[in-house]
């Protein structure tokens, strides 16, 4: 019987090496900010659907496997990719990325982050956007060209430098040759949206998601969505390939699960598989299509890790415009 | 979303009237009455170590739980204010002028139950102050831009310092280490380090939590400790007995004016950020003296009811108006509500622009969780007032290793790590110093929270103005802030020339 035992053990773990050895414990994903932001949303509404997928891999422990988002914030996002990359690569620790905010110090070539953005093993997309151009609807901006024709620099309130909406920014206006005169300090998208509502500055930018959320009482102006197509909810709004500048259209930011470098390839296609589950199950989508909130995964982890490259190398071009105060 | 929205109210009641809501407002309201009860451990402390437990509740439990809290020890301090001639809370240190000589004249359950009275009727008013409020919220939030929020906290940073008396100075030195603590880390404006001293933890700055346990619990537990015995020493708990209660719950009802004129003070106070129920209470009970007829005046000091009704119904009362400041500008109303801006801001909840349209829902839900706390704080204080005061009889050797176990566990759970544990410890041991020198501590917080708020805005401010400040003088509610700050230092000097410092505000 002991024999027996041993040989079926030894069968399923020669089988199915990777499913045998993961999950073994509770599954932590780590959020990169504190509660409540659309980082700690997103990762909240998946951890359920990730942990029904890999719940069902664990067999016997069926119930007492657990995903679990933490809430690491610190240091602009620094301190959660510097505790994620010194964990086992076991695939029980992944975390949450902000690209292109977590991919600045590889934009800008610096050495000394702490972490290296590229050596992460990337398991797949989970969300993403695109960005506006948003004015004061009561203000005297009507169209792009208002704002490009406005005779000085112009006022921009934003959260500080090196966030990703503020890289959104520059590299826009850069692009245009318009100056901007920066006013950082607002704590939030909502802070710094509602700053241009009552006048502190001209002109900020906003995934799009969030202008569609911020916009319901119609107090803004959309005047430009960098995307192939234009929303509707945007009537007002350009694209790149009107104002001839198409390019524009890869200023698009990233929400992108990694886990420590050095995952088994068989690990990094388990997670793959889990995280592509939760994001196209018919309840994240619903939720998705009703708060504006886009998700999206990818069906390979190559494919994550090649739009990742895809994303940062456009930034990169603009390394000299980050290196601005 | 529409601030009066009925289905949003009645959702917050039926919400509030869940089992495990009550289960939260009960448990609040009593760890707030306990800790309203105990001189120095008042509702900031509660606050503080309820918070890394409040972390994995829903937002709407958390605020429930904290809302008990905020509602209910002003009411109970007033309880050890009375029998005791020591105020459970800074704010009750007005109630002590007449409610300690009431107690002395057998009267202590009169003055109780007027002062428990005057809190929960002074409670609703601040609230009904906080509801008037709410629609008009957005017009607020649109008129004041980064050149009023620098000059509130300017007007918040000395009205404390003024408020703190004849150690104006003292208060003032502990206001700039507040900023200068305020300003380690990286800075958001300029995008550099500052006094992190290549230490990562530091890179954020100093977490207010850890800080907060450390330089307010953990400082009054090594004083009680150095001290020994039992927070208090004497009193008269005979003189408590329920029919006295309840005579002088009608009390407040008699003096309707003062009550009223109590909630107006303090809410008014209330709604000033960094002035808080202290100032609030003196301000009431100054006010009802210097009102009163002549005759009469010479009966203050000596057992005066009015003088118990006063300072209770503005000290409660100024928790609906410090809300204000609080949840519509990101800017604490007082030590308590810079804890409580802590909570929101860990459930997710951005104060400031952002609450009164996108979290409507919780506001609601603190407003009916603060009227039903308000009440149920009088009433448990009412019924149960000689035995609360015995808990001020509990001894040091048993209180502060409890305590202290609690600041802790509570520092190290926030984010389960144990330099935060470093820092509450170290904040204790520089607490306890500033007491034992005779330095406010209360300007401290406020300096923590309103520091930065004031340098950022310093900057927007001058980045919205082409590079000056001139939009700091050309704006009616600028100027009408100037005023204010102007006015609070003319007060002072005017006092501090003229009259006897007596009488005025005693916070540490």
């Amino acid at each position: 019987m002991r024999f027996l035992t041993a040989l079926v053990a030894l069968t399923i773990g020669f089988v199915s090496p990777a499913q045998a050895a993961f999950p073994e414990k509770n599954i932590t994903i780590v959020i990169p900010y504190g509660p409540g932001g659309g980082f700690d949303t997103l990762t909240r509404k998946l951890a359920p659907y990730v942990e029904e997928y890999f719940a069902k891999a664990a067999g016997k422990n069926y119930n007492k496997i657990k995903v679990v988002p933490k809430n690491m914030p610190g240091a602009s996002g620094k301190k959660a990719a510097v505790y994620t990359s010194k964990q086992k690569p076991d695939g029980h620790t992944v975390q949450i990325f902000n690209i292109p905010g977590h991919g600045l110090p590889y934009i800008r070539g610096d050495k000394d982050a702490g972490y290296d953005i590229e050596s992460y093993s990337w398991l797949n997309r989970v969300g993403g956007d695109n960005y506006v151009v948003i004015v004061s609807k009561e203000g005297p901006y009507k169209k792009l060209d208002d704002l490009l024709n406005k005779p000085t620099d112009l006022k921009i309130p934003e959260q500080g430098p090196g966030s990703t909406s503020n890289m959104a920014n520059r590299i826009t206006w850069d692009t245009f040759k318009k100056g901007g005169e920066y006013i950082y300090g607002y704590k939030s998208s909502r802070a710094y949206s509602t700053a241009v509502l009552r006048g502190d500055g001209d002109v900020t930018m906003l995934a799009s998601g969030s202008a569609k959320r911020y916009n319901k009482g119609g107090d803004f102006r959309i005047l430009a969505h960098w995307a192939d197509e234009i929303d509707p909810a945007f009537p007002d709004a350009v694209n790149g390939n009107d104002v001839g500048h198409p390019e524009l259209h890869n200023l698009g930011l990233l929400r992108m699960i990694a886990g420590p470098a050095g995952m088994s390839d068989e690990l990094v296609t388990e997670w793959n598989k889990a995280l592509a589950y939760a994001v196209n199950h018919p309840d994240i989508q619903a939720w998705s299509a009703k708060t504006g909130n886009p998700v999206k995964a990818y069906d390979s982890a190559a494919k994550t890790k090649e739009v990742l490259m895809q994303n940062l190398g456009y930034f990169k071009q603009f390394k000299d415009v980050f290196a601005k105060k | 979303m529409e601030a009066l929205d009925l289905a949003v109210i009645a959702e917050a009641w039926l919400k509030l009237l869940e089992f495990d809501s009550m289960i939260y407002l009960v448990l609040g309201t009593v760890i707030g009455l306990i800790f309203g009860v105990l001189p120095g451990l008042g509702g900031t402390t509660a606050l503080a170590l309820l918070i890394p437990f409040s972390m994995n509740m829903e937002p709407g439990d958390a605020i429930i739980l904290m809302a008990g809290v905020m509602a209910s020890t002003p009411t109970s301090g007033a309880v050890t204010a009375i029998l005791l001639n020591t105020p459970g809370t800074a704010p009750n240190a007005a109630t002590t002028l007449d409610g300690y000589p009431l107690a002395q004249q057998g009267k202590g359950g009169l003055a109780i139950g007027a002062a428990a009275t005057a809190s929960g009727v002074g409670g609703l008013l601040g609230v009904i102050f906080l509801i008037a409020m709410v629609p008009i919220t957005r017009e607020i939030v649109l008129m004041f831009a980064p050149p009023e929020f620098f000059l509130l906290a300017v007007l918040g940073l000395v009205t404390v310092s003024l408020s703190t008396g004849k150690k104006f100075v003292k208060s003032l030195m502990v206001g700039l280490f507040g900023v200068i603590i305020a300003s380690v880390g990286y800075h958001e404006v300029t995008g550099e380090e500052r006094f992190t001293f290549g230490v990562d933890y530091l890179w954020d700055g100093f977490k207010l939590v850890p800080v907060m346990i450390g330089f307010f619990a953990v400082s009054e537990m090594i004083n009680l400790w150095a001290k020994r015995g039992t927070v208090s020493k004497s009193g008269d708990i005979e003189s408590v007995n329920l029919k006295q209660v309840l005579q002088g719950c009608l009390e407040p009802f008699k003096q309707w004016k003062i009550t009223l004129r109590g909630a107006a003070i303090g809410t008014g106070v209330g709604a000033l950020p960094g002035v808080g129920g202290t100032v609030a209470a003196f301000m009431a009970y100054t006010f009802a003296v210097t009102t009163a007829k002549p005759e009469d005046r010479d009966s203050f000091g000596k057992g005066n009811i009015i003088g118990v009704i006063a300072p209770e119904s503005a000290n409660n009362a100024k928790e609906g108006g410090a809300l204000v400041p609080t949840l519509a500008f990101g800017i604490p109303g007082s030590a308590e509500m810079a804890v409580f801006l802590s909570v929101l801001i860990l459930h997710g909840l951005t104060p400031g622009p952002t609450i009164m349209t996108e979290s409507l829902d919780i506001i609601w839900i603190l407003i009916a969780a603060t009227v039903v706390a308000g009440v149920m704080a009088s009433v448990i204080t009412i019924l149960s007032a000689s035995s609360i005061a015995k808990l001020t009889f509990v001894d040091s050797r048993t209180l502060v290793p409890i305590v202290l176990a609690f600041a802790m566990i509570g520092s190290y759970s926030l984010d389960n790590e144990i330099y935060d544990v470093f820092t509450t410890l170290a904040f204790g041991v520089i607490g306890f110093i500033f007491m034992r020198f005779g330095f406010p501590r209360i300007s401290f917080p406020l300096a923590i929270v309103l520091g930065p708020l004031m340098e950022t805005s310093y900057f927007q401010s001058l980045g919205i103005g082409d590079g000056t400040l001139s939009l700091l003088f050309d704006r009616p509610q600028s100027i009408i802030i100037l005023v204010l700050i102007a006015g609070c230092i003319l007060y002072y000097l005017k006092n501090s020339v003229g009259s006897s410092p007596k009488g005025r505000s005693k916070v540490s």
